[in-house]
């Protein structure tokens, strides 16, 4: 009987036979081996016993992990529960104004989630706008350091992500099974509580784990407003500062446990389907009837609020951007942005803008490739590539910023003080991203269209770049903008990588507005989000109406 | 190289997917301007041989010749075999119009060629005007005929089609399967086509392969499988047919007179088989070759008992059970009001017996 060959003996040399995808597979593993799995070894192994009974036998240790957790599940809570009702508004209600509420949620996406605490400060710290009228006029001391400010900004930070993916959970419930529910009595919240929030609830978790492990390793705004309530990315921050590698490890291990814990649960979950894949055509000419005008106004003025505080954080920040010194003297000046923006000493924005335009090329790029071999070509260690490609997407910021530190400052390979350094761990958050969003929209490519080609003569390069790629194209553009904005606004990832001469805008607004010169962090900040729009609009006007930049 | 007449020849090829022997030993010519179709139900190996032509399997053992070259070793991209696929395949950011001149364009042929030449494949599939939709803006009868045109165009030696007609509607199909047999003629192109249904592959066909199980059970013109299938599988696989357990009596020089029934009844007919005496053989008689009717000396014929009847527009359709217990379906044709009951006499001329050899299978 015959037997078709197989065993990893055949599929080494299938590609041997075809030596530019074997180029392909090499680069990728020798990059993902090098900067995924061994920095990772490495932060195991310089833990050390001894370090982790240092963590454990100090209390101030055990007072941040306490506290990480304690903040990290309120505002987690908070903002799935603000971000819900956001969603639940803008697509069940018939309230007016949806699209301007959907363009608010947008907003701090332009932003660094550190911008969320200066605006906090220049508003409710020690002299801020709020504190200061309630202090002359009532003689009232507001001071929301610690866990009460911590709570509220991140709140509000992480809002927008708690939103987005709760809307996406939302659009796939099919509108017919609330009509059913209607047609056989059903109405209000008892609608509302049998069908809609049970369809949503696996979504909804979802995004709660989401935010959780988000707010968990999150270093700004920790630093900026918790005070003396430490968390543990700040204290990892601290070790690095006091050149204890092995200490930082122990709580890098700490950070990374629940967020590899989440993304286990996730997979389960996705693999396992929820309910509201299930979906059909939704009964033409019915609409679901869900909200009364009583609940419209009451969700109105909800997103109102919301939107309001957005508008007054961005808002502040821009009055302090653009006058002397906000409060104090209201004159109107381009110094600060001519001394912190375009000035040849302080190149923090132009930093950010060219770090993280390389980087989401190249993670784009990479994405690409890795999607495409792995989808498309034979080669053995298939599921480690994968596995080791998608990784990081599990691993907080703060974890591969301080992973990539402790393995590449001595040892065989110092990349310590370099912009490539920089580059890579911006690229490691942002390349499996593209890499799940590639690899779903190659699987949509038939096999059918590319081997049509193929049987009228193209080879697999022209197959690549006149079947494959062009009909790729919008999601390598939509990647490549998500990553290039989350590049601009990261801090966490590359906190510990910066240097004086890489130092970049996210880090300077974090700098300025922890030594109090708040006008500077502010200018900084508007001059890192003109710098993220302009380069939008720039791509905007290359491809027109083909990609869809600001889908809210 | 010795001009011949055959396009494509197949020499023992094999074709093993893990533990599955996919294509057992496939040895088959084709000779230009044919059509040639292979049928088989779905899993029979049909379209793995058609892909293997078109070189997107690599065949496991054996010689694939197209035109006289050996083409192994040939990636698909250079055998010049355009396939018309069963989803068609478009390209879906191209017009109508880019989507045929595509192979042109690899080519690299001058931009004026083009031109004409997808025009002329345009007129020839009936999509003149229709060169700057895009595939989502077209039905699905006109994707097909796009698909069509753009392997056309190609003016290669050989077009292979992958159930091209399937994801169309019945009147639909029937109309594009006479138009496609036109064009084949006209055009004197040598046409493989995969299909699982038994009635393209007999209107449409030169010749047609049936597969049984990843090998060929007949190679032969829609006449010759439909009246003299060399197996039961064939002949069970095209039509409806009625098998009978009989006894070779007598065989000389190609006639053979068989026993059947109880009673010992017996008939004398044509066959290709050699055949012994004392033989077991299997009778094979297609319904509408059965009469119901009085009986007459030197015919095949035996009692039966209608135990039901359908009305199938053309023709009635009998199932009938006779004096030994077997089922005979019997198709009567032009009948006007009348209908048979009860019991009645099944008669079928001489020449319309097949005999099958029994085979272990």
């Amino acid at each position: 009987m015959m037997k078709e060959k197989t065993g990893i003996g055949e599929s080494i040399k299938r590609l041997f036979k075809d030596p530019s995808t074997l180029v392909l597979v090499l680069t990728s593993f020798i990059f993902l081996v090098l900067f995924v799995i061994y920095p990772l070894i490495v932060v195991v192994f310089s833990s050390g016993f001894d370090n982790w009974w240092t963590f454990f036998s100090k209390p101030r240790y055990g007072r941040a992990l306490l506290n990480t957790v304690v903040s990290s599940s309120l505002s987690a809570f908070t903002a799935t529960a603000v971000g819900f009702i956001y969603a639940y508004a803008i697509h069940y209600s018939n309230i007016r104004g949806k699209k301007f509420f959907r363009f608010i949620a947008f907003m701090p996406l332009l932003a660094p989630s550190v911008m969320s605490g200066l605006a906090f400060l220049l508003l409710f710290g020690r002299g801020g706008m709020i504190s200061q009228w309630l202090n002359t006029n009532f003689h009232f001391e507001l001071d929301l350091y610690g866990l009460p400010g911590l709570w509220i900004v991140q709140t509000i930070s992480y809002f927008p992500l708690a939103y987005m993916t709760i809307t996406g959970v939302l659009r796939s419930i099919s509108p017919n099974l609330e009509i059913a529910a209607q047609n056989l009595g059903a109405r209000g919240f008892k609608l509302f509580r049998t069908i809609t929030l049970k369809l949503a609830f696996p979504g909804v978790l979802n995004a709660f784990l989401l935010v959780a492990i988000n707010c968990f390793a999150d270093f700004g705004n920790p630093k900026l407003i918790g005070g003396n309530y430490s968390l543990l990315a700040v204290e990892i921050y601290g070790e690095i500062i006091n050149n204890e590698p092995g200490l930082a490890s122990v709580m890098g291990i700490i950070l990374v446990i629940p967020a590899l814990l989440v993304f286990w649960m996730q997979n389960k979950l996705l693999s396992k389907g929820s309910y509201s894949t299930i979906t059909g055509k939704p009964v033409s000419g019915l609409k679901r009837i869900t909200t009364s005008k009583k609940m419209d106004a009451l969700l109105f003025t909800f997103n109102s609020l919301i939107s309001l505080f957005i508008i007054l954080m961005f808002g502040v920040t821009i009055l302090f951007a653009f006058t002397k010194n906000f409060g104090r003297n209201n004159s109107f000046t381009l110094d600060h942005i001519r001394q912190v923006v375009f000035s040849s000493s302080s190149p923090a924005v132009m930093n950010s803008l060219v770090l993280s335009l390389i980087s989401a090329i190249l993670a784009v790029a990479f994405a690409l490739v890795l999607a495409y071999i792995v989808i498309r070509k034979p080669f053995p260690g298939k599921k480690l590539l994968d596995f080791s490609a998608v990784l990081p997407i599990a691993l907080p910021g703060t974890f591969v910023g301080l992973a990539l530190i402790v393995a590449f400052s001595k040892g065989p390979i110092v990349l310590q003080g370099t912009a490539a350094l920089i580059i890579i761990a911006m690229l490691l958050k942002q390349m499996p991203v593209g890499y799940r969003g590639l690899t779903a929209a190659f699987k949509q490519v038939d096999k059918s269209i590319e081997e049509a080609a193929t049987n009228l003569g193209a080879n697999s390069r022209k197959t690549l770049t006149t079947i494959v790629f062009p009909m790729l194209q919008k999601t390598v553009v939509a990647n490549f903008v998500y990553a290039f904005m989350k590049n601009m606004n990261t801090l966490s990832t590359i906190i510990f990588l910066i240097t004086p001469k890489w130092v970049v805008a996210s880090v300077s607004i974090f700098n300025y507005a922890e030594t109090g010169t708040y006008y500077w962090a502010a200018a900084v900040a508007v001059g890192l989000m003109g710098a993220t729009l302009g380069t939008l609009g720039v791509i905007k006007l290359i491809f027109r109406s083909k990609v869809k930049i600001f889908d809210f | 190289m010795m001009e011949t007449n055959i396009l494509l020849d197949l020499k023992d090829v094999n074709k093993v997917f893990g533990n599955n022997h996919v294509l057992k030993n496939i040895n088959l010519q084709i000779e230009r301007g044919k059509f040639i179709t292979f049928l088989g139900p779905s899993g029979c190996g049909k379209t793995t041989l058609l892909r293997s032509i078109a070189g997107f399997y690599t065949v496991d053992q054996g010689e694939v010749w197209i035109d006289g070259e050996m083409v192994n070793d040939l990636p698909p991209y250079k055998r010049g075999t355009p396939m018309v696929f069963q989803e068609y395949a478009l390209f879906p950011h191209m017009t109508v119009f880019d989507n045929i001149a595509y192979g042109l364009d690899i080519m690299k042929r001058p931009e004026g060629e083009i031109q004409q030449r997808v025009e002329a494949a345009m007129a020839q599939v009936k999509l003149t005007g229709l060169e700057d939709r895009y595939p989502h803006q077209m039905s699905g009868g006109q994707q097909q005929r796009v698909a069509m045109a753009r392997a056309l165009v190609m003016n290669s030696l050989i077009i292979l089609l992958d159930e091209p007609l399937s994801n169309l509607d019945a009147k639909l199909r029937e109309e594009v399967r006479v138009e496609l047999r036109a064009i084949q003629q006209e055009l004197g192109l040598t046409v493989i086509y995969v299909t699982h249904d038994q009635l393209e592959a007999l209107s449409m066909s030169d010749q047609i392969v049936v597969f049984n199980k990843g090998a060929i059970d007949q190679y032969g013109t829609p006449h010759e499988i439909y009246y003299e299938p060399k197996t039961q599988y064939v002949a069970d696989f095209i039509g409806t047919t009625n098998f009978a357990d009989a006894k070779v009596v007598k065989y000389e020089s190609g006639m053979a007179t068989v026993q059947y029934g109880q009673a010992g009844d017996t008939v004398t007919t044509e066959t290709s088989e050699k055949l012994a005496v004392g033989e077991e053989v299997l009778l094979c008689v297609r319904p509408e070759s059965l009469r119901i009717e009085q009986p007459e000396i030197g015919e095949f014929h035996m009692t039966g008992l209608i135990k039901s009847s359908m009305f199938l527009g053309e023709k009635q359709r009998y199932f009938l059970v006779d004096e030994i217990g077997k089922e005979w379906i019997v198709d009567a044709y032009d009948i006007g009001k009348k209908t048979f009951e009860g019991v009645v006499r099944i008669t079928a001329a001489a020449e319309k017996i097949h005999i099958i050899k029994k085979t272990d299978s």
